[in-house]
């Protein structure tokens, strides 16, 4: 086991390289000049020139390359043309918003999967089956952003029953930091009135965000398990006359859930990326929004240490979702072969 | 699709196996004993029939193409206008039945790429799972899926000149680790099953193992997902149209009426929900066809 | 079961993981806590005392705002500006008006001009705004040489101090409008800056308080920064001690720029009284939403911006004097005012009407029959229609879509081609690099950055801007050069405002190298049944006020009544 984790940890600064390489590399030859677009069009060659040599713009690729990645080795990320201070600064920021947010929406996930997904299966081609196939063809047809705006208007707007701005209503202050992630701190600082109101504050951002993913992995869940229904061990188990509650736990959701399970985690992953237009239409502070507005702007280094950071969760989502998966399926086992 | 192509090969050289003609019968059969299946079909076919004859059966074909009426604009749907009229005074019925083509064209060529090019890679580094081949494989997978797929999309969408193809471009791009990685997790597991290793003992080519024995068992979910993903693939325009990527105006989009409409919530709900049917039109017809041709298979296979 | 549990467990796992990589890049380095990692309190706590009634006023903007007055252009940037700093002169209706100065005189060759400040002006720490302090600001802007110091780099040889309330700036070469220009001026706090300095290119100056300023204020003005949340939101409050002084009871307390763009957010937040003013883009659907709602006003009023269809004259078929005006001909002005930039005023030339030295000249009507005539005059008369002309259009700005389609409707009538193409921002400004990379067209809208024809006429068509945004035209027209330069270095205004005049008629009866789309309008709700906002609401009858951007966000003469809120 730790065996395995430490070949995995060290496949991943692999795989981190190999992302810093891509993006460094895209994010360059992207066409416009960096100086002009972070300084404007009428700034002088002297401020501009500056720029350039701090971005080493004036050597080759792979020396711009290399320069940059000694910088980020020891911990200098370079300053954002937006924000105007050390990029580590912005990502402290933002980041603990997106993954309070993830978070929560990832939780949402594995309820609504696995609730609506084993409750299909077992309601196989009944029409809690068919109500439940109509909800995810919804859910997909309606993409987050707008089941984002649904809510907003609804829960807001028409029927203010929840708080849907921000991460914290205003008269609040935030807890104390430990975390970044509001809920957990207001609990860890015994602020249970804040944790409360980040709490309803993340309910729609979240939910939003959830819903894709929730009912297209429900779908895949419950394909896996009527599959696995219908093969002979499942046939054998019952004529054992195990009890059908452990049968189907044991035998017949572990070993369908590993395609729901891999699907979860990059879903997981790609809402750090993807959270951009939920993060903007509620208002939330978030990396995914940051880093969108620096692709935007073409703002190099927050560009490359967004991508660098949600490479790393990335990572570690997708390191525990095979741990998950080790342990569902025994034919998985590490060094099974 | 390459499912079974390769189910009807195995077939042939079987001994006892009905010819080529009467195993289609068999499956038509067994299709239309599903009528949701057949429903799908119809669906799908209207959808197609939506793409090409679009300027036919449109009420307003000139709505299509370079027009402007603001006296017209933003009307609620009424008789002459079934679906309303956006802010340029163009009719949403017609711009949304129009929108099939596009939708219809992107999402078969996307996946047509994605999901066998995502399939094989996956195959390939499931069945030597825990070789160097699979950790290449995967650890390149895993810096593609590692950059967030818009920020990936932003990119190509700079350095390329905006068009359709290059659209489709973009999203298979970020499209195909998706299939790779679900592959992936199936396969590794099946590759260590008895089958497997009988085939191995007998001598099957590695190709006859992936292709004929693995690939039959990672079919389910892939098709459950591709039938999914034509929704989201047709959504993904809308976020491509951010950095202005996707079909160029006027040529309407489902992804772009969508979000267009959005910023004109609630007052001027028709032009974001009537998109959004059209698109759940099309998704439904893709799922219902979908889960009819693996239960299809599902049943015949075996 | 237990194995039940165990996935649940790895679920709770991925929290921990994940919770802990938030905890350890919040933890390393400085001591700001995450959130509010660039709020930054205002060490300067002078005045105090009883806190004047009204709260904090909000309105929303499309991004947080820059404080260095030595980088600040941004539309937020400048309103903070306006609200922050002084200047030695202030704009006003006809040319500026005495600030921080109280009286100024310039010599015989206009080389050399002296300003005699006011006495006893506090910055926001208490200490006097002294004539070292211009110097420091202006020799600042210089260095740094971005953000507006584009105005005085080539005029400006050196500022001194000759005692502690005098002023003179020497110039390398005569420029006209420069006191109109000394507005983009503003006064920074030289002891603060450099006592916040840090290492940088600057030599002595360090990096000239750069680092410092990104978060913190160093002015005079009615209000000092309190907190800076990037992207999120900007909180200033009230200096008691501002010199102009407090007539306003009403004024508000303290203002807030929240980074709200999505319409549905906009409408959620005002209907909740949590949002006071809106930012200018919103769309006139949401804006007709907001005005529907109680108490809501729509405030209406210009900056000066006019939305300019740039052609790229060096382009088949564009290269044609008569081609582009065939163009302006397909061009429904009417309809753009008042369909897509509701209430715009038609432009009558190259420079708003509201801008001194602007005159009449003999723009285009939308006339497809003129058109065709055009088109016939041209040498392109008889192959038109082998070309496609392309409009590219910003893919942020929906309304410009609309435009875009409205002359392609009307060139399908007439038998000219026209594609339409959409791109981000960053995407535009590269494309606009090179001549062959310009399109045909593209819709820009340019700011003004001193209340001066010259300062339009020199950033829109002298040859130093071609490759920019600011040019798309490429005119490279070394007569129009020597015009502008000309009118530029005439000291005597009615003299230069006549040169101005000629340049106007020139460039749109012998070049026609531009769309003169609309002098915009800029629209914004607000809550009218708390907010007195005189500058928009004292306009006669038909006129819109009109200012440099920030100008009209003067949060000292708003009155806000929270009592009625």
């Amino acid at each position: 086991m730790g065996k395995f984790i430490g070949k995995r940890l060290l496949l991943g600064i692999l795989v981190l390289l190999g992302t810093s390489i891509l993006i460094f590399t895209i994010a360059r030859i992207v066409p416009g000049d960096v100086a002009t677009i972070a300084l404007g069009s009428r700034a002088t060659d002297a401020a501009k020139e500056a720029l350039r040599e701090e971005l080493y713009l004036n050597d080759a690729l792979p020396v711009q390359y290399l320069k940059w990645l000694g910088d980020v080795l020891h911990g200098n990320f370079g300053n954002s043309f937006i924000t105007k201070r050390p990029v580590m600064m912005d990502v402290k920021q933002f980041l603990p918003a997106t993954v309070e947010l993830a978070l929560v929406a990832g939780v949402f996930m594995f309820i609504g999967t696995f609730g609506l997904g084993i409750l299909a299966a077992k309601h196989k081609n009944t029409w809690v089956d068919g109500l439940i196939r109509i909800l995810s063809y919804i859910g997909i047809a309606i993409p987050a952003f707008v089941v984002g705006i649904l809510l907003l208007l609804l829960l807001g707007y028409a029927f203010p029953v929840l708080p849907v701005l921000g991460r914290l209503s205003s008269d609040l202050t935030p807890p104390t930091a430990i975390t970044g992630l509001y809920i957990l701190d207001g609990l860890l600082t015994g602020n249970f009135h804040v944790a409360w109101d980040a709490f309803l504050h993340l309910l729609l951002p979240a939910f939003a965000l959830a819903l894709g993913p929730i009912v297209q992995d429900a779908r895949v869940l419950r394909s896996s398990m009527v599959d696995n229904s219908g093969r002979e061990y499942m046939a054998v188990s019952t004529g054992y006359g195990l009890p059908p509650g452990l049968l189907t736990r044991k035998y017949l959701l572990k070993p369908s859930a590993t395609s729901a399970v891999t699907m979860m985690g990059m879903d997981f992953s790609a809402l750090l990326g993807q959270a951009f237009l939920v993060e903007k239409i509620f208002n939330w502070p978030g990396i995914s929004r940051y880093g969108i507005n620096a692709m935007l702007n073409k703002d190099l280094n927050a560009i490359c240490a967004v991508v660098l950071i949600i490479g790393l969760t990335y990572f570690l989502v997708n390191l525990v979702v095979d741990l998950i998966i080790a342990g569902l399926d025994p034919r998985m086992r590490i060094g099974g072969k | 699709m390459s499912g079974d192509v390769n189910m009807t090969a195995a077939k042939k050289k079987g001994l006892l196996s009905p010819s080529a003609k009467e195993n289609l019968r068999i499956y038509w059969y067994k299709f239309t004993r599903n009528r949701l299946s057949v429903f799908g079909l119809i669906l799908v076919c209207l959808s197609l029939l939506f793409a090409i004859f679009a300027k036919q059966i449109v009420p307003y074909p000139e709505h299509i193409g370079t027009f402007v009426d603001y006296a017209n604009a933003s009307q609620a749907p009424s008789g002459s206008y079934w679906f309303g009229t956006d802010q340029m005074g163009r009719d949403v019925f017609s711009r949304v039945i129009y929108c099939f083509r596009g939708a219809l064209l992107m999402s078969v060529v996307v996946l047509a790429i994605a999901v066998p090019v995502g399939t094989l890679l996956g195959l390939i580094a499931g069945y030597y799972h825990g070789t160097k081949i699979d950790t290449v494989i995967m650890r390149i997978t895993d810096v593609f899926l590692s950059v967030p797929a818009l920020i990936l999309a932003l990119c190509i969408a700079s350095i390329l000149k905006p068009n359709m193809m290059n659209s489709m471009l973009a999203v298979t791009i970020m499209w195909w680790p998706w299939y790779t990685r679900l592959v992936y997790g199936q396969a590794s597991s099946i590759s260590g099953e008895y089958f497997v290793k009988n085939a191995e003992l007998v001598g099957a080519s590695k190709m006859h193992i992936m292709l004929k024995e693995i690939l039959p068992n990672c079919l389910s979910p892939i098709f459950t997902k591709m039938a999914l993903d034509v929704g989201w693939v047709i959504l993904m325009g809308a976020s491509l149209s951010f950095v202005g990527l996707g079909e160029q105006p006027p040529t309407p989009a489902f992804g772009q009426m969508i979000s267009d409409g959005a910023s004109y919530m609630p007052d001027m709900w028709w032009m974001t929900i009537f998109p959004a049917v059209g698109v759940a039109f099309m998704i439904l017809g893709f799922n219902f066809l979908g889960d009819g041709i693996r239960d299809m298979f599902d049943k015949g296979g075996h | 079961m237990k194995k039940g549990l165990s996935v649940i467990l790895s679920f709770a796992m991925v929290a921990t993981l994940l919770s802990g990589c938030g905890n350890s890049s919040s933890g390393g380095g400085t001591t700001t806590q995450a959130a509010g990692g660039s709020g930054t309190e205002v060490t300067a706590a002078a005045g105090g005392g009883s806190e004047a009634a009204g709260g904090v006023i909000t309105m929303g903007v499309s991004g947080t705002p820059d404080l260095d007055p030595a980088i600040a252009t941004t539309g937020s940037s400048c309103i903070a500006m306006a609200n922050m700093y002084d200047t030695l002169v202030y704009p006003g209706k006809d040319g500026v008006e005495p600030r921080v100065a109280e009286s100024w005189e310039n010599s015989e060759d206009g080389l050399t001009y002296t300003f005699h400040l006011k006495k006893g002006i506090q910055f926001h720490d208490g200490s006097e705004l002294t004539a070292s302090d211009v110097v420091f600001s202006m020799n600042r802007l210089l260095a740094i040489g971005e953000g507006y110091a584009y105005l005085f780099t080539d005029s400006v040889e050196s500022a001194e101090a000759t005692d502690d309330y005098t002023v003179v700036f020497h110039l390398k070469k005569t420029f006209g409008p420069f006191v109109s220009a000394l507005v983009r001026l503003l006064i920074v706090n030289e002891d603060l800056v450099m006592a916040n300095k840090q290492d940088g290119p600057y030599g002595e100056f360090g990096d000239y308080g750069k680092a410092w300023l990104v978060t913190n204020d160093a002015g005079s003005g009615a209000y000092m920064a309190k907190e800076l949340v990037q992207q999120d939101y900007f909180l200033a409050e009230k200096f008691d001690d501002w010199f102009v002084g407090w007539n306003n009871q009403y004024a508000p307390a303290g203002f807030k720029m929240m980074a709200i763009t999505e319409a549905s957010t906009v409408r959620t937040m005002v209907a909740n009284k949590e949002l006071d003013i809106t930012d200018q883009w919103q769309s006139a659907e949401t804006l007709a939403a907001l005005e529907k709602m109680d108490g809501v006003s729509i405030g209406e009023y210009s900056t000066y911006l006019e939305y300019n269809m740039y052609y790229n004259t060096q382009i088949e078929p564009m290269d044609d004097i008569n081609f582009r005006r065939a163009i302006s001909c397909l061009i429904d002005y009417d309809t753009i005012c008042e369909s897509v930039f509701i209430h715009s005023v038609k432009a009558t030339g190259p420079v708003p009407a509201t801008v001194q030295g602007h005159v009449d000249t003999a723009v285009f009507e939308y006339n497809l029959d003129k058109a065709k005539e055009y088109l016939a005059a041209s040498k392109y008369a008889n192959n038109y229609g082998d070309y496609t002309v392309e409009i590219l259009c910003n893919s942020d700005v929906a309304d410009l879509e609309k435009i875009a389609l409205m002359i392609q409707s009307a060139a399908s009538q007439i038998g000219l081609n026209i594609e339409i193409s959409k791109a981000p921002w960053v995407s535009i400004i590269d494309r606009m690099g090179s001549v062959e990379t310009t399109p045909h067209m593209i819709a820009i809208n340019s700011g003004l950055s001193y209340d001066e024809a010259g300062a339009y006429l020199e950033s829109r068509y002298h040859s130093k801007t071609m490759g920019t945004w600011e040019q798309g035209e490429w005119l490279g027209d070394t007569k129009l050069d020597g015009m502008i330069e000309d009118a530029l270095a005439t000291v005597d205004k009615t003299e230069r405002f006549a040169k101005y005049g000629e340049i106007q008629n020139y460039i749109v009866d012998e070049l026609c190298p531009t769309g003169y789309l609309c002098e915009m309008t800029e629209r914004i709700a607000y809550q009218s049944s708390y907010i007195t906002w005189p500058a928009l609401e004292n306009v006669a009858e038909g006129e819109i006020a009109s200012a440099l951007y920030g100008y009209l966000h003067q949060f000292a003469d708003i009155e806000y009544h929270t009592e009625k809120k």
